[in-house]
C-alpha cells in the first residue's frame, strides 16, 4: 500500500511491512503505473513531464524499475 | 464486600477501574467505553500474530507480562484485564497501565500515541515530540508559566480517524520532570519521586477540568545541539512520515500485519495533514524559558 505526503510517495511492503520512500522523480513513476502500462509508454510520458533526454530517462527509469521488482514493490506482467 | 470502582476520563475515553490509577482525577461518565477488572491473564496467546520481548499480540487482543509481577491483557479496544503474581504498588501498576496497556488499548482502536507532552491555548494545540531527556515536559512546564496548558505528558494521543481533521485527546493531569528543571523553578522538594533509580518527579497540575478533544495542526520535535541557539525549520514529505514513525509511542508493539496496515494509513492522514517542525535547543544551559519564548514566537503564535 502507498501514501503521497507532500507530493512524496511512501510505500509500505505488505510481505515484509518495510517502509520505501521515493524521491519526486520516483513518486511520477509510481503514480503512472498505477494503471498498467508499457516501459515505452512510461518513458514517453517521463520525457513530456521531466527535461531530461530519452537516453538518460531510460536509464534511470530501468534501474529504477530493476530495483523496485527485486524489493517486490512493482511486478512485471508479460505481454 | 463489594469491588471498589473507580471512574475516570482521560484521552477522550470514559474508564470504569476496579484498579485505582494514582494521579487522575475521578470523572463519572456513562457508559463507560473502556472496563478495566482483575482476572485471569494467560500465560500466551493462542492465535497471537506479533510477538515481543514482553508482548504477544494479534489484530484485537494484546498480552503485556511486567517481568513475573503481572499480567495484562486489551481486548478489542474496551476491555483491560490485570492479573497480579506478586505484590505491587498501585503506583507502578497505575504507570504501566498509563503506558504500554494503553498504548496496546489505542493502537486496537487505530489511534495514534506520540512520545511526547502537549499545550493549548485559545485555538492553537501543539505537541512537543523527541526522545527521552530531550526536554518535552520541560517545555510545557515553562510554557504553562506563560499562560497555556498542559494537556499531555509522555503521551499525546492523536485521532485522525475521520480522515479530516486532527484531533489531540488529552492525558494525564501531571507532568513528570526530571531533577534538574524541579531545581530550576524551585519546585516543591516534596514531589513524589517516579522511581527510586531515576531522578524524575511528578508535579501535579492544576486540573483544568479540560478534557475536551482539542483540533490542533502542528507538531514540534525537539532536539539537542552541540552549538548554542535555538532553530527551527519545517520539514516536508517522508521526513515527515519518519519523525512520527520514530516517535510513536511503543511502536515495537506494532507487529500484526492489520494494525500495520492501519497504522500507516493513519499515520500518513497526520502527515498529511499537519505541520512538521523540528526545533533545536544547545546541550546546556537549561534556558527553559527563553526556549519557550523562542518556540512561542516560531511555532505557537504564527
Amino acid at each position: 500500500m502507498f501514501s503521497e505526503i507532500d507530493d512524496e510517495i511512501i510505500l509500505l511492503s505488505i510481505d515484509n511491512s518495510e517502509y520505501y520512500n521515493l524521491n519526486k522523480i520516483g513518486s511520477q513513476i509510481w503514480l503512472l503505473l498505477e494503471n498498467e502500462t508499457s516501459f515505452q509508454a512510461l518513458i514517453k510520458k517521463l520525457i513530456q513531464k521531466f527535461d531530461v533526454s530519452e537516453e538518460t530517462c531510460m536509464q534511470d527509469t530501468h534501474s529504477f524499475l530493476g530495483e523496485s521488482v527485486m524489493k517486490g514493490i512493482i511486478q512485471i506482467i508479460d505481454e | 464486600m463489594a469491588v471498589p470502582h473507580y471512574h475516570y476520563k482521560i484521552f477522550g475515553l470514559s474508564f470504569d477501574s476496579e484498579i485505582e490509577i494514582i494521579g487522575l482525577m475521578p470523572v463519572n461518565e456513562n457508559p463507560p467505553d473502556v472496563l478495566i477488572r482483575y482476572g485471569n491473564v494467560p500465560d500466551t496467546l493462542e492465535n497471537a500474530t506479533g510477538k515481543g520481548k514482553a508482548f504477544e499480540s494479534n489484530k484485537n487482543d494484546f498480552l503485556y507480562k511486567l517481568s513475573n509481577l503481572a499480567r495484562f491483557r486489551v481486548q478489542n479496544g474496551t476491555y483491560i484485564t490485570v492479573q497480579l503474581l506478586e505484590a505491587v504498588s498501585s503506583e507502578k501498576i497505575g504507570m504501566v497501565l498509563l503506558g504500554s496497556i494503553f498504548s496496546g488499548l489505542f493502537i486496537q482502536r487505530g489511534l495514534i500515541p506520540i512520545h511526547g507532552s502537549a499545550v493549548t491555548k485559545d485555538d492553537r494545540s501543539v505537541i512537543f515530540s523527541g526522545e527521552s531527556q530531550v526536554g518535552k515536559s520541560s517545555l510545557a512546564f515553562a510554557l504553562s508559566k506563560k499562560g497555556y496548558t498542559v494537556v499531555a505528558d509522555d503521551l499525546a494521543l492523536v485521532d485522525c480517524r475521520d480522515g479530516e481533521s486532527l484531533i489531540l485527546h488529552p492525558g494525564v493531569p501531571f507532568l513528570k520532570l526530571w531533577k534538574d528543571v524541579v531545581d530550576h523553578f524551585n519546585l516543591d522538594e516534596n514531589l513524589q519521586n517516579i522511581r527510586h533509580d531515576l531522578e524524575k518527579y511528578i508535579n501535579p497540575l492544576i486540573p483544568s477540568g479540560n478534557q475536551r478533544p482539542l483540533k490542533f495542526d502542528r507538531i514540534a520535535f525537539i532536539k539537542k545541539k552541540k552549538k548554542p541557539g535555538f532553530s527551527a525549520k519545517e520539514i516536508t514529505g517522508f521526513e515527515k512520515f519518519n519523525m512520527l514513525m520514530n516517535n510513536s509511542f511503543r511502536i515495537h508493539f506494532l507487529e500484526d500485519q492489520n494494525q500495520i496496515q492501519n497504522y500507516f494509513i493513519n499515520l500518513s492522514r497526520l502527515a498529511h495533514s499537519s505541520k512538521i517542525f523540528i526545533i533545536e535547543r544547545p546541550e546546556s544551559p537549561l534556558q527553559i524559558m527563553e526556549f519557550a519564548d523562542f518556540v512561542i514566537g516560531t511555532i505557537l503564535e504564527v
